[in-house]
């Protein structure tokens, strides 16, 4: 029982690893039909709604207080991605979008997602598939910020690479996770047999039935 | 990539040879060498920085370090690399080759205040004089007295190299960091990976745990910043959690139990603390003080002789011999580095009185013998609050200081960590130290406040107000954790099978609570695990400018900085950037100069006297105001119209006034 032991915690491992690698893969390549059926549509910030932000003269924003929203409703359409490219006078931290699936439906923080900075100094912002009545984006959390909106692309065209977001935090992730639901699955067999052994003692102890 | 690899690489190799020659003393194995090796390391540089042969000592350390290692391998052949094979030190050795290629690839820079203002310009000012900071000419109108052990030991891995990169620098942080870490998979030595990986897991998310309370909501900078707030913290668990692997425990082989000989190593690692950072040193009392009450009421005694008693007598010296000894250590780095910086020193300090003098009036305030100040219960008050995780009185806790919550959770957390080590070790003993190191522990944390109350209130310029108290507080509290985790890993490769079981169960709750923390808190883009290239975009800008500059600037120049309506973070920046070249400290180092009518206001012939006393004969502008073109444009030939914002560099001409010259040539 013992010799055995080890191949099969090896086998375990093993699996555990390929299964996640396979859910990567196949959650990261799942997007791509569906996105390249999308055309990317491009929304002008004038069509905004704007709650607490000032137009400046050279088109540019300036966010008055920490709750600053530019509105877009009226979308009416699936979205999954969004590329958000803006200039900003200082970091802005936190990049909110809040979206509403059908109209009379507000925002919440319930449907909200966080955008990821990119290399390119845009943000991107991934939202549960499904129809998106309007969108709300907050730029950023600090008040006083002068904002310039170069482009917002609903559902843009994203290179082959970014479905796979290889980085360390990717590889952190694939070392670690696989390890600790093997470990887990071990320690729960090993729990069950470890209390399962000390059985007999009790009954050998109280004298038996049998 | 500007510099060579080879200096670091070759400095990995020299510090991997050290842990081998450790790791072949008897009891210590692969997990604990790494801490000892880059303990060494720092201590025996921090010295040889004080007696001014930094560039020697290199050369005698190598040779020494890689000649014994050549001895080794000659002796015991592959036995000698056995012990570099176990989980801990391979944790150690891949992370740090993983993280030497990934910053090398992506080259952070220094982006934050005190980077600028201390740590990074005193690596950097290391790596172009390869002497200690305290002598070098930097401008300022104090001298950098803050202590050295982590800067020489990034010096360290940078002296054979051209250039100075700050990668590096963070390379050789995060080597201390995963050092600390290591310790951890100690008794696991030669065991199967089930055992430890969620050590591993709980060992690595520590930095973060403790470093990022909130979700980050803008970079955050843990395994990236060249503060030494973490270091010190983790140092502190490490070198009590190492001092426990070795004293009076068996060794993972099984064999005899390592003796008090070998745990008087853990004096390495405590030397090293306290010469890690300032408000770390009475951290470093604390763990010595801990080594010292274990070491004199736990650790196992021989009899003199048969029938001797282990309390009396020769038993009762020893003790005595090595309760002293463990404050001893910390006692003697705190005394060498400060008669250092007192011959170093030539300006003035921040604060007023003396520090005795501080505690003093603290102690009669907070016994009630004189009437308290308002300092004081401002100050108290707000830690008390700060505490419980109010921000003010009456607010409802929302002040966290790390994953788990407040401070007050946070050690209710820890005390959790130790509660489950003490109910998961098998004998009385070993149950009364795990409770002894948490008691010490907690008492440690109460008089870590009372020096924080002394700073705050008495002693620091600004009384009255707390600042930074959660990076002050991740200090203790990661060190406090990690100590927990070393007792819980010590009673988990104790215990054998149904408890062995639990142990594995309870540690892999553990860790898995702390990653889904940190995926929680930790978001993408906003950590060293990919961080988009803009993060850097301006600092890298900043320094290819300043290069230039440089570049330029004949030796002995001095360079005068104006920034209107700057706090002072400007300056540091330039200051940093533009070494070797130096920047003066220009009065109010970037802050907007005073009008006519106030205390420190400074007539026109005064700044130019000013330059030509300190032998400016440039100014570098970044932010001008109505105010200054009115009240010292006089300096300037065309009187400062043509400057276009943004900034620009003048030079003094042959009739005495500045004129614009281009930033890069």
């Amino acid at each position: 029982m013992k010799r055995r032991k080890p191949k099969l915690q090896t086998r375990l491992l093993l699996l555990c690893y390929a299964v996640f690698l396979l859910a990567w893969g196949v959650g990261g390549a799942v997007h791509m039909p569906g996105d390249a059926r999308r055309q990317p549509q491009a929304l002008s910030p004038g069509e905004a709604e704007m709650h607490n932000l000032a137009l400046a003269q050279d088109g540019s924003f300036v966010t008055e207080g920490i709750d600053a929203q530019l509105v877009f409703s009226g979308i009416d359409a699936p979205v999954r991605t969004v590329r958000l490219r803006a200039a900003f006078a200082w970091d802005p931290g936190e990049m909110e979008l809040f979206y509403s699936r059908k109209e009379g439906q507000g925002f919440s923080v319930r449907q909200r997602v966080i955008g990821v900075p990119q290399n390119d100094g845009s943000w991107l912002y991934t939202l549960p598939a499904g129809q998106v009545h309007a969108l709300r984006l907050d730029p950023g959390t600090a008040g006083g910020n002068t904002v310039v909106i170069d482009e917002l692309v609903l559902n843009p065209r994203l290179p082959a690479h970014s479905y796979f977001g290889l980085s360390l935090r990717w590889l952190v992730t694939m070392a670690v996770v696989p390890a600790l639901a093997c470990c887990g699955f071990y320690t729960i067999i090993e729990l069950v047999l470890a209390l399962a052994a000390r059985r007999p003692k009790r009954a050998g102890a109280g004298g038996g039935a049998t | 990539m500007d510099t060579p690899l080879l200096d670091a690489a070759f400095g990995f190799l020299v510090l991997c040879a050290l842990c081998a020659l450790f790791a072949s003393l008897r009891g210590v194995s692969g997990a604990l060498a790494p801490l000892l090796g880059v303990s060494t390391t720092m201590v025996y540089f921090t010295l040889a920085g004080v007696l001014g042969v930094l560039v020697p000592a290199f050369w005698v350390f190598c040779a020494g370090v890689l000649g014994l290692f050549c001895v080794l391998l000659y002796r015991r052949r592959a036995a000698a690399l056995a012990p570099l094979f176990s989980p801990g030190f391979l944790l150690f050795f891949c992370t740090g080759l993983v993280l030497f290629v990934y910053y090398a690839l992506r080259q952070p820079m220094f982006s934050q205040w005190d980077e600028m203002s201390f740590w990074g310009t005193a690596a950097k000012l290391l790596v172009q004089d390869n002497a200690l900071y305290t002598t070098a000419d930097t401008g300022y109108f104090w001298t950098m007295t803050e202590r050295p052990a982590l800067s020489v030991f990034s010096w360290f891995f940078q002296y054979l190299g051209a250039g100075f990169a700050p990668w590096k620098v963070y390379w050789a942080y995060a080597l201390v960091l995963l050092a600390c870490l290591c310790v951890l998979l100690h008794p696991f030595a030669g065991r199967r990976w089930r055992s430890w990986v969620p050590f591993a897991v709980a060992g690595l998310a520590t930095p973060f745990f403790f470093t990022v309370p909130n979700h980050t909501v803008h970079m955050a900078s843990t395994w990236l910043d060249a503060y030494g707030d973490l270091p010190g913290g983790l140092l502190f668990g490490g070198t009590v959690a190492l001092y426990f692997m070795l004293a009076g425990q068996k060794s993972p082989a099984g064999g005899q139990a390592a003796g008090g000989a070998t745990a008087l190593l853990a004096a390495l690692p405590l030397a090293a603390l306290a010469l890690v950072k300032d408000n770390i040193v009475p951290v470093a009392l604390v763990a010595g003080g801990m080594l010292a009450v274990d070491s004199a009421l736990f650790a196992p005694r021989r009899a003199a002789h048969p029938g001797g008693k282990a309390w009396t007598g020769q038993g009762f010296v020893q003790r005595a011999g090595s309760f002293l000894f463990w404050f001893a250590v910390p006692a003697a780095m705190y005394v060498l580095w400060n008669n250092h910086a007192a011959w170093a020193a030539t300006g003035g300090g921040a604060t007023n009185i003396p520090l005795s003098q501080a505690v003093g009036q603290a102690l009669r305030e907070i016994t009630g013998r004189a009437p308290a100040s308002e300092a004081y219960l401002a100050v108290r008050s707000q830690l008390w609050n700060n505490f419980l995780g109010r921000t003010a009185a009456g607010q409802s806790a929302t002040f966290r200081v790390s994953m788990a919550g407040t401070p007050l959770v946070s050690c209710l957390f820890i005390a959790a960590v130790f509660l489950a080590a003490l109910l998961l070790f098998k004998g009385r003993r070993e149950r009364l130290r795990c409770a002894a190191a948490w008691v010490l522990g907690a008492l440690g944390f109460a008089a870590y406040h009372f020096m924080l109350l002394v700073h705050y209130g008495f002693y620091s310029h600004q009384a009255g107000e707390v600042v930074d108290y959660s990076r002050y507080l991740t200090s203790y509290l990661s060190g406090w954790f990690l100590l927990g985790l070393g007792l819980f890993a010590l009673a988990a490769g104790g215990a054998k099978t149904l408890r062995a079981v639990a142990c594995r169960a309870a540690a892999l709750a553990l860790a898995v609570f702390m990653a889904v923390q940190c995926g929680r808190f930790v978001r993408p883009g906003y950590s060293v695990l990919d961080w988009p290239e803009t993060t850097y975009a301006a600092a890298r800008k900043q320094e290819e400018t300043a290069r230039a500059i440089a570049a330029n600037m004949p030796a002995g120049q001095r360079i005068f900085y104006v920034c209107q309506g700057g706090n002072g973070e400007e300056y540091f920046a330039w200051h940093y950037h533009l070494l070797p070249a130096v920047l003066d400290y220009s009065y109010f180092a970037g802050r907007t100069f005073p009008l006519p009518g106030d205390e420190y206001y400074i007539s026109v012939t005064r700044m130019n006297e000013y330059l030509y006393d300190t032998g400016c004969d440039y100014i570098l502008i970044d932010a001008l105001d109505a105010a200054f073109v009115r009240y010292y444009g006089s300096l300037f030939e065309d009187r400062l119209a043509g400057y276009a914002g943004g900034t620009a560099l003048y030079h003094r001409g042959q009739n005495g006034l500045f004129s614009p010259v281009p930033l890069t040539s």
